[in-house]
């Protein structure tokens, strides 16, 4: 079970950089080279900046940021979840 | 006479976050929140980098360097990230300068941009950080 709830969490973490890499896009066209690096450097400003610039930007239909909020929040939980019955 | 190449070189990097009291303090806050969290051992931002492919990215050890600075291991704070005594700096200048009196604030803002612009060298800082991670990345610190 443990092993299964790690697997999910692996790919909510994908997603999560996908959306990730999509905001860092985003960042490079709209802010610049300068704000692009810097959201490389760290991703929290990446989160940050997508929040104050891109609340309704939309990737294939689905809110980008609440994506990427939701693909963190799903991986936090199944870590949680995985350590819980690793632990069992 | 400055190229277009050498403009961007001076674009301002800090200025932009100090001029909105808002966005600093929001910086600031997230800087201090993440710092605490991983000081205490809580579950905190995790990269999305780092957390899915396993490679650090340039920032990754800022908060536990941080933390460990604010514990007063300087060595070892270095040691995790050696551009986390910057970082501190820079956090400690958005959080002063956004509480300061508006007057005050401009002034700061000022000199700010103006060392920016003469000087380029928080360009100089980013670019050095990203080489940094490239060194990390070899050398796997």
């Amino acid at each position: 079970m443990s092993t299964v709830f790690s697997i999910l969490g692996l790919l909510c973490n994908l997603a999560a950089l996908v959306f990730f890499v999509l905001v860092l896009i985003k960042m490079f066209q709209k802010a610049g080279a300068l704000q692009g690096i810097l959201g490389l450097i760290c991703g929290l400003w990446a989160f940050i900046w997508g929040w104050m610039n891109l609340k309704d930007e939309k990737f294939q239909n689905l809110p980008l940021m609440w994506s990427w909020t939701g693909a963190i929040v799903l991986s936090l939980v199944f870590q949680f979840l995985g350590g819980m019955f690793a632990g069992n | 006479m400055r190229t277009s190449i050498s403009n961007r070189f001076f674009t301002p990097v800090l200025t932009p976050f100090l001029e909105s009291r808002a966005l600093a303090l929001t910086i600031v806050g997230c800087a201090v929140t993440q710092t605490l969290l991983v000081f205490f051992g809580l579950p905190s931002w995790q990269c999305p980098i780092r957390a899915a492919t396993g490679i650090p990215c340039p920032g990754c050890g800022l908060g536990s360097a941080l933390a460990l600075l604010l514990n007063g291991k300087w060595l070892e704070s270095l040691e995790r990230h050696a551009f986390a005594p910057i970082f501190l700096m820079a956090f400690v200048l958005l959080g002063i300068a956004s509480l300061l009196p508006a007057a005050w604030h401009k002034k700061v803002v000022d000199v700010m941009s103006r060392a920016e612009r003469q000087t380029g060298f928080a360009v100089v800082i980013v670019l050095a950080l990203v080489g940094y991670w490239g060194i990390r990345l070899v050398v796997r610190i």
